[in-house]
């Protein structure tokens, strides 16, 4: 099969199109995640990692549903100013606590996510 | 060392690999029957294979040459059953459906797309994503509390304006390529910049045809970078499509959760 498109070189590969953008296709294609589903880690020495990871993550995904409802809330002109600042604290300090904790794990941000099989990723 | 069964594909019974074909650490591949089926499979070690790129390009010949035998079920890479028997058990399991998946898939292949937007500043900014944010009045006289809920806001408007262009586009092109498919399925913004992803099962005989739409759609939205991939075996639709992989319930019970959580801490 060949390969067709606009300053291709002429190599067997299942290609065809933007072939010029291939760098930023790589890179936007490897921020999707493992292909291959993860697992808690069950290697004795890291389960605590492991276990905090999960932990971390629903903690995470309540934090963010809990955001995302307080906006739709301030959209919806249902909050006073001195409510948005309130919960807004509250919602920084959150913030910052979680990526204190996740660093305290040896995490990183993204690590903070479920794959979910065919429903994707839980965030 | 203890052995296991590793899983290339599944196939009917009319189908057997081709003589000489070698799977992990030259282990030759055979058939395992189960009634009206066979799975391709080869012993490896019971730690399975690890994910380096020869494995996945060796899984992908091994899949490719059973391809040329008859229609396959290509297996996920690290498919690995503890014994011939497991590999058995599984088969005579799911039966049914993988038959009904045989019939579906039959010589057909599978085209993958990637629609990649400009980068981000060289398109105009959406002004009503900011205009939102005027509700909590002089920025100025914010705390710190409303500053962050405001940059939290605007960057919210700011990926739901992006998700409704790029599903306006994604069900452009996709409207266009399905007449030459015969299913597809597609993710919308899966990353900010890849507007979205699509895997499409198509006949042998339409292929021209897609590759000509592909190419008129380039034409089309010069705004954008596409990228068209195989044929390969058909990796996304060995599962039935099922009403569960809809968002809606997703989105609805998250929405739910968050209502209730939300009366618990601000009742």
């Amino acid at each position: 099969m060949k390969l067709v498109g606009d300053t291709a070189p002429a190599v067997e590969q299942p290609l065809r199109g933007d072939l010029e953008a291939l760098c930023d296709f790589g890179r936007e294609l490897s921020q999707l995640g493992p292909v291959l589903p993860s697992r808690i880690n069950a290697d004795p020495t890291t389960t605590e990692q492991g276990l905090a990871k999960l932990v971390l993550t629903l903690v995470e995904l309540v934090r963010r549903l809990l955001e995302r409802q307080a906006i739709r809330r301030i959209e919806a002109g249902s909050l006073t100013d001195e409510e948005i600042e309130r919960m807004g604290q509250t919602f920084l300090k959150l913030d910052q606590k979680m990526a204190e904790l996740t660093a305290a794990f040896g995490l990183k941000p993204e690590d903070l996510n479920l794959n979910l099989g065919p429903l994707g990723d839980l965030m | 060392m203890a052995s296991a069964c590793y899983v290339y594909g599944i196939q009917s019974v009319e189908c057997s690999p081709p003589s000489g074909l070698a799977g992990f650490a030259g282990s030759p591949v055979i058939a395992i029957r189960c009634r009206a089926l066979i799975a391709a499979a080869s012993l490896v070690d019971a730690k399975g294979v690890g994910p380096t790129p020869e494995n996945l390009l060796l899984h992908e010949e091994v899949v490719e040459a059973l391809q040329l035998a008859g229609p396959l079920l290509p297996a996920r890479f690290g498919t690995v059953l503890p014994s011939d028997e497991a590999v058995v058990e599984a088969l005579a399991e799911r039966q049914a459906a993988l038959l009904f998946a045989l019939s579906r898939v039959g010589d057909r292949v599978e085209l993958g797309l990637s629609v990649l937007r400009n980068p981000p500043g060289s398109d105009g900014e959406d002004s009503s994503v900011d205009r939102g944010a005027t509700s909590f009045g002089d920025s100025t006289q914010m705390g710190v509390g409303a500053r962050y809920l405001r940059a939290k806001l605007v960057a919210h408007r700011r990926e739901a304006s992006l998700r409704r262009e790029a599903a306006a586009l994604a069900q452009g092109i996709d409207g266009v390529l399905r007449r030459h498919a015969i299913e597809s399925c597609y993710t919308v913004l899966p990353t900010p910049r890849l507007a979205m992803r699509a895997a499409y099962l198509v006949a042998p005989r339409q292929l021209g045809e897609f590759h000509k739409a592909f190419d008129e759609l380039r034409v089309v939205h010069r705004d954008h970078r596409f990228l068209l991939s195989g044929p390969w075996p058909p990796y996304s639709f060995v599962s039935p499509p099922s009403a569960l992989l809809q968002g809606e319930p997703v989105e609805k019970g998250a929405s739910l959760l968050a209502a209730a959580a939300s009366k618990l801490l601000w009742p």
